[in-house]
């Protein structure tokens, strides 16, 4: 009891601990209460197209649902705290005409009569299944601060249609601050001249039935974006590629966007995508993010950042903790990165729970709670210093306390799909792919790696060749270069002999990783729309830990340096050979960065354009993974008491993080832009440190000393 | 004269602004074994690290096995042996891991004679090198040091975790490791006894730089204890020279110098009429007389 109450004592102590505490409960509570939701939690539209679904929910507004009235559509607004915007829904599937129309306002005079008068400042309005009457179009232009409208699968009024067609027509023109209209499913609808409006967002389908005129730069004189939602399998029609040829002409046009609302259709995509960069050369033609809203993206973009930043205080929260040991040589370095490591852990805190309530990345929380667990446990481990065996279930036992939150949060929407049959047994191959995936990639994790028997029976187990390759050994070893050895002829080389010392893949850590392979492969199963480089993604997190281990592994060796050091190579072979033993240690990094990018890609549906752009993606994540490299050679041979040793393993720490991001976006992160330019920074800033650094290093080393 | 083993000449260590050696001049031939001593703080593993090529020279020149202790190549190496003050080994090898790790750097390794300095101090070879306690691990780490049989053996303070017993058997494979006469052994310690165990040479730091450096018997030879019982009072301070210690109380005095002659005695007694009784100093006194 004495220890479990010691335990506790400094838990509490820890304010790191009580925040990470308060983000797994609050986090969920986020997810819980996440507005938009039907009392099924997915909104009939997101439900139809579930990829699109974060961009089409609202940072703020209320929502309306049923039979409403005007008197509602106030109620609902002003309960809501924001008069915003607004989401008129039909959950019934049927066409409504809301008695906020001439009905209502007949019968009673004294209440506000149309919705401008109810919410004068609205800037956002969606029609979700509504069926307006053609005096309630007419009031809805009276909106003056209108920017965004959306019509969701809208029914023309009552009435005779081509009326009810001319007077939306109508409205829309008038509308004086409209700068993004969506429609969907609403084909029937005929644009006259918008002048402001700079994003359209349609069905290609519908393109000649909305779009008509001749002079379409007169039509629509600031129109910038134009974004075609295709069905899955269907292109452009004809009609509509002759609207797009003369949207060509528009002199600001800049780009068009394709997007399909449905995961997985990579090849089609491309497909279409080369088709109209041919067809319209000139324009800038890729697959868009439909729906893209200023609001959104000023939201996506704080979330985003914060998300990334958040990864950085649990790395330095790690290296706090792992410097308590030093604070009676390092006092104010210590309160200093605690100071940072509680602020940036605030930070977390406030965007776990923003996050799960305006954006649903659920994701997110995979990523900090599997944080949680190794910083409790990396704590608890400090604490009980005993044998190995009690160490290992410490470290499960975390694990667990770190998922259990997760698990409650997502236990409806793993296993009702299952219960009822709807599972997408496709992704069962998909999770077949990830298994052998993980655990070949866990053998990958002693690649190469000689056994001490062999290394103490020289050539023992060799075949010919390889012991052929031996005999070349000495000659490889006087040869001089920057170049790596492959791993064949690394054997029995000074570098292979270094890389005995660390250790291989231990039991504690294959514990550690078999605890999330059974909860990733019950979301494999449960999502229907896991791709293959979403699962690649992921199973390439998993890898994260061991190498991550493996850094520590080189961390430790530290101790042992200068006697290492003695052993019989030069000063310059030695730390040649030392750097080629990290590299190789930290080389399977590189083809599960590779991959995942490359999946990343392919689902973007990028590879068909903008080579350049792929080759600067490829050129900055080598830069990156050279900063990371370099980081981990120097802060091993970096004193443990020395602040820089903190530093970079506060860098390393963070820049892994951002790199399994930036590869697993594709299903964490909704959109590439704000993303990208964020990280490109990033990035760019990581590249030119990790060459500049990899010029520098054999000089670095050449003048080293080990105390 | 034999082979040069290792040499420094007017060596100087600074860290920052702290001079920790300030011109230490050191010369070891083959053969010889010396026991380095110094209080604590006195520099003893800062010129170690020095000779062995960890640390850069601020000044001056460090040489080892004739050559430069920054750019020792692979076969200085190869005849060199080093055993830290703290001995770190990769926690989850074993024993035997550790000694194939070892072993697989070296190709003069000598399995059988560290299979037998494993079985004598009873080091359990399938046991993980984390579990090992303090003393284990020095010795293991001393059998790492010994397994190639280097010809130039560095050891900084290697018995401070041993217990007597395992100290005692330590010093025993030093000495058969010296006894061809063909290896040189420099060891830091606090131990003055194990010094005049096995050593045939002293080295004592002090302020930064070696106040001597001589053979054992030679340093006993000329540093003596004389007790003086004069007819008047002694003087309170001494002119002599040579002189390490002088304590006086009335007529009687004790003067302790490290520049002993059998002509000394007579000086005195013809000096201060003084009665003089010599005595013998072990390496203890002598090493806290220098102090």
């Amino acid at each position: 009891m004495g220890r479990v109450r010691a335990v506790l004592s400094v838990l509490i102590s820890q304010k790191l601990t009580v925040i990470f505490m308060l983000l797994s409960v609050l986090g969920p509570l986020g997810l819980l209460y996440r507005p938009g939701e039907t009392e099924s939690g997915e909104s009939s539209f997101s439900e139809q197209f579930p990829e699109v679904r974060p961009f089409y929910e609202r940072a703020s507004g209320a929502q309306v649902w049923g039979h409403f009235d005007w008197r509602e559509v106030k109620a609902a607004a002003v309960e809501s705290g924001s008069e915003q915007g607004l989401w008129l829904a039909r959950d019934d599937g049927f066409p409504f005409l809301p008695r906020g129309a001439s009905a209502h306002r007949q019968a009673e005079p004294d209440q506000p009569r149309n919705l401008h008068e109810i919410v004068p400042a609205l800037g956002q309005l969606t029609l979700d299944r509504c069926q307006l009457g053609i005096e309630d179009w007419r009031d809805l232009s009276q909106l003056r601060q209108l920017r965004l409208f959306e019509c969701f699968r809208v029914l023309p009024p009552p009435g005779k249609l081509s009326d009810g067609v001319e007077a939306v027509a109508e409205s829309l023109s008038a509308f004086p601050a409209l700068r993004q209209l969506n429609l969907l499913g609403s084909g029937w609808i005929r644009l006259g001249s918008m002048p402001v409006l700079e994003t359209l967002i349609l069905d290609s389908a519908d393109l000649p039935r909305v779009i008509v005129g001749d002079d379409l730069a007169l039509q629509f004189p600031q129109l910038q974006t134009l974004v075609l939602r295709l069905r899955p399998g269907e292109g452009v029609p004809e009609g509509g590629m002759g609207i797009l040829r003369k949207l060509q002409q528009h002199p600001k046009l800049r780009r068009v966007e394709l997007t399909t609302g449905v995961s997985g259709q990579h090849r089609f995509m491309n497909s279409q995508i080369t088709v109209l960069q041919d067809q319209l050369p000139g324009l800038t033609v890729r697959r868009g993010e439909a729906g893209f809203k200023f609001g959104n993206v000023f939201v996506m973009i704080v979330v985003i950042f914060g998300l990334l930043a958040s990864q950085v205080p649990v790395s330095a929260a790690l290296w706090a903790l792992a410097a308590i040991p030093q604070a009676g040589t390092l006092p104010h370095f210590v309160r200093t990165i605690r100071g940072i490591a509680v602020g940036f852990a605030v930070l977390m805190l406030f965007n776990g729970f923003l996050s799960a309530w305006l954006m649903e990345i659920r994701w997110y929380f995979p990523v900090c709670l599997n944080l949680l667990a190794v910083s409790l446990s990396g704590i608890l481990q400090q604490l009980a210093r005993s044998s190995l065996w009690k160490k290992q279930v410490v470290v499960i036992f975390c694990s667990c306390i770190g998922f259990s939150p997760q698990l409650i949060v997502f236990l409806p929407g793993i296993f009702v799909p299952l219960i009822v049959g709807d599972v997408a047994w496709f992704n069962a191959g998909l999770l077949l792919v990830s298994a052998v995936t993980f655990f070949v990639a866990l053998s990958a994790m002693n690649w190469q790696r000689a056994s001490l028997s062999e290394l103490s029976e020289p050539g023992a187990g060799l075949t010919g060749a390889e012991a052929r390759m031996r005999a070349l050994e000495r000659a490889y070893v006087d040869m001089k270069g920057t170049t790596i050895p492959s791993p064949r002829r690394l054997r029995g080389s000074f570098s292979e002999r270094l890389r005995a010392g660390t250790s291989g893949i231990t039991r504690k850590q294959l514990t550690s990783m078999w605890i999330m392979v059974p909860a990733f492969s019950v979301m494999f199963m449960a999502g229907k729309s896991m791709t293959l480089p979403a699962v690649l993604g992921l199973t390439g997190y998993l890898f994260f830990l061991p190498i991550l281990m493996r850094m520590q592994s080189w961390h430790q060796r530290r101790q042992r340096l200068s006697v290492d050091f003695l052993l019989p190579a030069g000063r310059d072979d030695f730390w040649r050979h030392f750097q080629v033993a990290v590299f190789w240690d930290l080389a399977i990094a590189i083809p599960m960065i590779f991959a995942a990018w490359v999946g990343q890609e392919m689902w973007q549906g990028t590879f068909s354009q903008h080579a350049a752009g792929l080759l600067l993606q490829l050129l900055l994540h080598a830069g990156a993974a050279t900063l990371l490299y370099v980081l981990t050679v120097l802060s091993v041979v970096t004193p443990a008491k020395d602040g820089r040793r903190y530093l970079f393993g506060t860098i390393i720490g963070g820049l892994t993080m951002l790199m399994l991001l930036d590869m697993t976006g594709n299903w964490c992160v909704p959109g590439t832009l704000s993303f990208s330019a964020w990280i490109l920074s990033v990035f760019v800033v990581a590249a030119v440190a990790g060459v500049v650094l990899l010029v520098r290093l054999p000089g670095i080393l050449r003048r080293l000393e080990l105390p | 004269m034999s082979e040069v083993m290792l040499e420094v000449k007017s060596l100087r260590k600074s860290f920052g602004t702290a001079e920790v050696l300030s011109g230490v001049d050191l010369v070891m031939r083959r053969g010889e074994v010396t026991g380095l001593l110094g209080l604590n703080g006195a520099g003893k593993s800062t010129l170690l690290r020095c000779l062995l090529g960890l640390l850069r020279c601020t000044a001056g020149t460090a040489a080892v096995l004739g050559c430069d202790s920054w750019n020792l190549g692979a076969s200085e190496k190869a005849r060199l042996g080093y055993v830290p003050q703290d001995v770190f080994l990769f926690p989850t090898l074993s024993v035997k891991g550790m000694v194939d790790y070892t072993a697989a750097f070296y190709g003069n390794w000598n399995a059988s004679r560290v299979t037998e300095l494993l079985r004598r101090w009873e080091l359990p070879v399938n046991k993980a090198c984390g579990v090992l306690s303090p003393g284990e691990r020095q010795k293991l780490g001393i059998v790492l040091a010994l397994g190639h049989e280097p010809e130039l053996l560095i050891l900084d303070e290697p018995v401070a975790s041993l217990d007597p017993s395992a100290r005692r058997g330590f010093l025993e494979s030093l000495l058969e490791l010296a006894a061809d006469g063909n290896r040189t052994v420099l060891f830091s310690t606090h131990i003055t006894s194990d010094v005049e165990r096995v050593a045939s040479d002293v080295a004592l730091l002090r302020s930064g730089r070696i106040q001597f450096h001589e053979d054992l018997d030679g340093l006993k030879e000329r540093t003596k204890r004389l007790r003086l019982t004069a007819g008047a009072s002694l003087p309170l301070q001494s002119d002599l020279p040579g002189v390490l210690q002088w304590q006086v109380n009335g007529v009687t005095g004790v003067l302790t110098v490290n520049n002993f002659t059998a002509a000394l005695p007579d000086e005195l007694r013809a000096k201060w009429g003084a009665d003089v009784v010599i005595e013998d100093l072990n390496l203890e006194e002598i090493f806290l007389a220098n102090n």
